[in-house]
């Protein structure tokens, strides 16, 4: 019984091992190839190629906004062996072994030696110590000193000779170098202490200026440097003076990556990105680079590199996906013109805000729209009182109307309309008629006038004037202005906004609840200049719409409201400004009282150029000046220096036209 | 096997045990055991040169270990075996508090220069003690009886179980079916008490810590570990880390087994060991496997039959109860450990931690088979003139 239990015993064992052939035998013979195919999954390191981030550009090509010269590089310090990192004494020597006459990298070097020095002094305070290895089995202990000569190994129980291992992290930095030896930026980026500590406890640098190749061959060999693992991250570049339209990009937040990795994108035909792909990207935050996001993103490559453990052995990068790099947006700001804006609008200290717009009046391309506050937004798009450069739309009304340019009506220092409105003026001005009103911004005329075609006549004006509608230029919104047909609507519930007979011998003379952005009544006067043709404002070529209508009102009534234009520059409030005469412009001041006691201006100059030949039309406000300042001694030279720049580009350009060819 | 009418006769007493100690390397037992350490020693050559010669000394101290085993009479050291397994559980008690803590398991006690594993030793001291306890008893034969065996198991059980080392701890279990089946228990008996194991596991099951539970759970829905549904269905939760390291774990080592095809990829040229996490100790044999193919596995399943099969040879021989079940018990803890471990690391059994006998790095268990092989061969080297007329039976 005894010897049969124990052969019972021997044969269960033997089935057991059976058993365990059988599974061995499937897996290595039978089902080999399957396996295989997971083998080779396992053996290849998939990464992304980033794509590059689509520049944003000015009319002659050079960059609003672009990727700055090379990557960010996310190094993160994993699971590092220590035996293949050069020390950090090397790191330092490969610096110091560098000759450079440059000041900026002698300073560098001198911060590095500081820095690195503080650092240890850190890593010795928090008491990180130096790791040691167990000569027997490979062991590592970390500790201050060296281990005493009787401290066993953890791993074998004995009591081994301690090998000292350079110190991790950033000792590795110098095969980086030797990686890209032109490029001193990458390691002494690291070097000079943004090492940065993340939640799950790994070490990472963001590191400026890394080239583009450089950066993505360490991403595709992260077994060069044993232990590291990087990310090619692009890094923005922006313009100064193209800030207010290109907008901002900032790291994706984990909204972004749930919308990005939304499905339902692919029901659009948008990429729908992994997590991966999301946070090795910048996300657009604000402007153009919030509203095109998915262009200028672009798809992010993906490929497959097999680890080949042996040395020497060649291996061939397979692509999965090739790389698709954002697309290129062309705006039609002009650089030199945005420049000159962005200047003017910084240059007014008083102001507590600036705008300027410059558009091109045959095609109703914005040259340039700069903007400068301290609330951050785009004051070229808001709506500001306008004071007296409204007249036009209240000209337009009157016009409309029947009544002629030639009627004149009394206007006195201050006096009365019929409702019982109350107007002043800068002069007496007794009888006048349109062009002189206009020449000499006569609040009585437009007061009387306004009040005496009504708030439909003076909604239909602003409509034609391209005040009526918002404008679609890519920036994320539609709405610039208040509708202008809104107005007069009964349907508004807020009679703040609503237009009333009551109220329009102030909105005749823009004043009260009269109110338009400065790109919109640029707009208005472009439309002047272009004889009544119905120009759209567009910042993206992709965006453009070409001018097919003329307003047939605009159009009979333009040849009295130009001369009227420019007899504001040639003998009326704008007569000294010298800038304007320089470029024959034509246009019209403003000056609006602003606060709660209106003790502040918005002063304002609205003009385009030539006058006999428009080509060009400008508009610069100055919101919230004091008391005494007056739209065309304020905003006109300005107006004429842009409009002159405008010119000067555009006869730049068409004198190289020749050359080129 | 030899047979009692091909010994020789009984020579003088002072070359005699000489005699007897060299007759004690049986060949069947000691060859497949070498065999076994030179295959453990060449793949922990090929995956970690320094562990490999770290294993070399350990394996001279388990044959010096070995060899001074033989010397003793096995029954002079069964006397002692009761005070033994009292300094035993001792010491499973003293790792308890004192033992040094590594990946969340205190198993390992410091005693001066030595560091080991008193569970280990526990594992040999099982064998012994219930050795010293059955082999003239009857009473094992009744329900009854089976109480002590039982005690005497279910003690060290729960503190190797409190650990926790629940692989090592369930290893005791089968050591103890065996030997009291071999012993002559009824079966009836031992089918009951496993009826009664096995109504209690919904007990044992909820008892587990919950990694123990996710590495169940890994074993018995990998797909699921993978996506991250943990004992708990909290995703975020250590045991489901647990699960889905352990599925990682096996879904390597299996994919390495594989990847080694007919022939093997030969010595050094392994792709897929690196990848295989705790590669030199519990997954030795997946380096192996690699590297050496198929014929390489048949080779290492033979050398471990040939093992079993040597030492069911010496239980089959030898008469004095107490040698046989000395023999069968060391035959069981090899062959179970083997079992779990293989099985293991092809994917047929969750993840223990238990190494492979004498191929898997490190000194605990190196020392250990030497020391349990040392007490099976002790009883051919000190084998009594007769004991027993009868067999358990």
């Amino acid at each position: 019984m005894y010897e049969l239990r124990l052969k019972r015993l021997l044969i269960a064992f033997y089935v057991v091992f059976g058993v365990i052939l059988a599974q061995a035998f499937a897996l290595q013979i039978v089902n080999r190839d399957e396996q295989m195919a997971r083998l080779d999954d396992m053996l290849k390191r998939n990464f992304l190629v980033q794509a590059r981030r689509g520049d944003i550009v000015y009319t002659d090509g050079t960059p609003m906004a672009t990727n700055e010269p090379g990557f960010r590089l996310e190094v993160a310090f994993g699971d590092l062996d220590d035996r293949m990192l050069p020390t950090l004494r090397e790191l330092e020597a490969v610096f110091r072994s560098r000759p450079t006459d440059d000041p900026g990298i002698q300073e560098q070097r001198v911060a590095l030696h500081e820095r690195l020095a503080r650092w240890h002094e850190r890593r010795a305070k928090k008491g990180y110590g130096t790791r040691w290895m167990c000569s027997a089995c490979g062991d590592q202990v970390k500790s201050a000193g060296p281990p005493s000569a009787d401290e066993r190994c953890r791993d074998c129980s004995i009591a081994p000779t301690w090998e000292e291992l350079p110190r991790p992290t950033i000792g590795g930095l110098a095969a980086l170098v030797e990686r890209s030896p032109d490029d001193l930026r990458l390691a002494l980026a690291v070097a000079l202490g943004r090492l940065e500590r993340l939640p799950d406890h790994r070490l990472h640098a963001l590191l400026v200026g890394v080239p583009r190749e450089a950066a993505e061959a360490i991403a595709i060999e992260p077994r060069s440097f044993a232990g590291f693992e990087a990310h090619a991250r692009p890094s923005r570049w922006v313009d100064g003076p193209a800030r207010t339209i290109v907008g901002g990009t900032r790291l994706p937040s984990r909204e972004d990556l749930t919308a990005l990795s939304n499905p339902d994108r692919a029901a659009v035909d948008r990429h729908v990105f992994t997590d991966a792909e999301v946070y090795s990207t910048l996300v657009g935050s604000s402007r153009l680079e919030a509203m095109w996001d998915d262009e200028l993103r672009g798809v992010p490559g993906r490929a497959d590199r097999p680890i080949v453990l042996k040395r020497g052995a060649e291996v061939e990068t397979i692509v999965e996906r090739a790389v698709q790099d954002g697309e290129t947006l062309h705006t039609s700001i002009s650089r030199s013109v945005q420049e000159l804006a962005n200047e003017i609008v910084v240059s007014e200290p008083r102001a507590a805000a600036a705008s300027a717009v410059v558009l091109d009046v045959r095609t109703g391309a914005i040259v340039a729209m700069a903007s400068h506050s301290g609330d951050g937004m785009d004051h070229a798009r808001s709506n500001v009182m306008p004071g007296s450069v409204w007249k036009l739309i209240t000209a337009v009304a009157t016009l409309d109307s029947g009544i002629s340019a030639e009627d004149t009506v009394v206007c006195r220092k201050r006096g009365s309309i019929p409702g019982g409105m109350r107007y002043k003026c800068e002069g007496h001005h007794y009888d006048i008629d349109l062009r002189t009103a206009f020449e000499k911004s006569c609040n009585g005329y437009f007061a009387q006038r306004a009040a005496q075609v009504g708030p439909d006549a003076m909604a239909s004006a602003a409509r034609r004037l391209g005040l009526a509608g918002g404008f679609e230029l890519g920036l994320g919104t539609r709405d610039v202005g208040p509708a202008g047909l809104e107005w007069t609507s009964p349907d508004i519930e807020d009679e703040r906004r609503r237009w009333f007979p009551t109220d329009m011998a102030y909105i005749g003379i823009g004043q009260g609840k009269a109110s338009c952005s400065p790109l919109q009544l640029v707009l208005a006067y472009a439309r002047l200049a272009a004889d009544g043709r119905m120009i759209e404002p567009w910042l993206l070529e992709r965006k453009r719409r070409d001018v097919v209508e003329t307003d047939p009102v605009l159009a009979r009534h333009a040849p009295v409201l130009q001369d009227a234009a420019r007899r504001v520059v040639v003998s009326g409030t704008g007569r000294r400004q010298a800038a304007l005469a320089d470029v024959s412009a034509a246009g019209k001041s403003g000056t609006a009282e602003v606060g709660f006691d209106l003790e502040k201006n918005n002063t304002w100059f609205v003009g385009y150029a030539p006058h006999h030949a428009p080509r060009y039309a400008a508009v610069v406000v100055f919101e919230g000046m004091p008391t005494g300042t007056h739209g065309a001694s304020e905003a006109g030279d300005p107006v004429g220096r842009l409009l002159a720049a405008a010119l000067g580009a555009v006869r730049a350009t068409e004198s190289e036209g020749p050359d080129d060819e | 096997m030899t047979s009692e009418a091909a010994r020789p006769a009984a020579p003088s007493l002072a070359t005699s045990r000489w005699r007897h100690l060299v007759a004690a390397l049986d060949l069947r037992v000691l060859g497949p055991a070498l065999a076994l350490v030179t295959l453990g020693l060449i793949a922990l050559a090929s995956d970690r040169p320094a562990a490999a010669a770290a294993q070399l000394r350990w394996t001279a101290a388990g044959v010096t270990l070995f060899l001074a085993v033989l010397v003793v009479p096995y029954r002079r050291m069964l006397q002692l075996i009761y005070p033994a397994f009292a300094v035993t559980l001792v010491l499973l008690v003293l790792v308890l508090f004192f033992g040094r803590t590594t990946n969340q398991a205190t198993r390992w006690l410091s005693l001066g220069p030595i560091g080991f594993q008193p569970s280990e030793v526990a594992k040999v001291a099982l064998v012994a003690v219930l050795a010293r306890y059955i082999r003239f008893r009857r009473d094992h034969r009744t329900i009854k009886g089976l109480v002590v065996p039982f005690l005497l198991t279910l003690v060290p059980l729960a503190l190797i179980v409190k650990q926790p080392d629940l692989g090592t701890a369930l290893m005791l279990v089968p050591v103890l079916f065996a030997m009291l089946w071999a012993a002559g228990a009824q079966p009836r008996h031992l089918r009951t008490v496993v009826l009664l194991g096995v109504l209690s596991l919904p007990i044992v099951y909820f008892g587990l810590k919950p990694y123990q539970r996710a590495r169940i759970h890994a074993f018995a829905a990998p797909v699921a570990a993978m996506v991250g549904i943990g004992a708990d269905g909290d995703a975020s939760s250590g045991a489901s880390t647990v699960a889905r390291a352990d599925t990682y774990h096996v879904e390597r080592s299996v994919t390495a087994i594989a990847a080694g095809g007919l022939t093997g990829s030969g010595f050094g040229e392994g792709l897929v060991k690196n990848r295989v996490p705790e590669s030199s100790t519990d997954f030795v044999f997946t380096v192996f496997a690699e590297e050496w193919g198929f014929l390489g596995v048949l080779l290492l399943m033979g050398l471990e039959c040939a093992l079993l099969l040597g030492l069911a040879s010496i239980a089959r021989e030898e008469k004095e109860p107490a040698a046989r079940l000395l023999a069968v018990g060391a035959m069981v803890l090899f062959g179970v450990q083997a079992c779990v471990n293989l099985a293991m690391t092809v994917g047929l059994a969750p993840i223990t931690g238990l190494p492979l006998p004498f191929l898997s790095y490190g000194g605990s268990s190196m020392l250990t088979c030497w020391l349990l092989l040392g007490l099976a061969l002790n009883v051919r080297a000190h084998r009594p003139v007769v004991f027993a007329e009868r067999d358990f039976d």
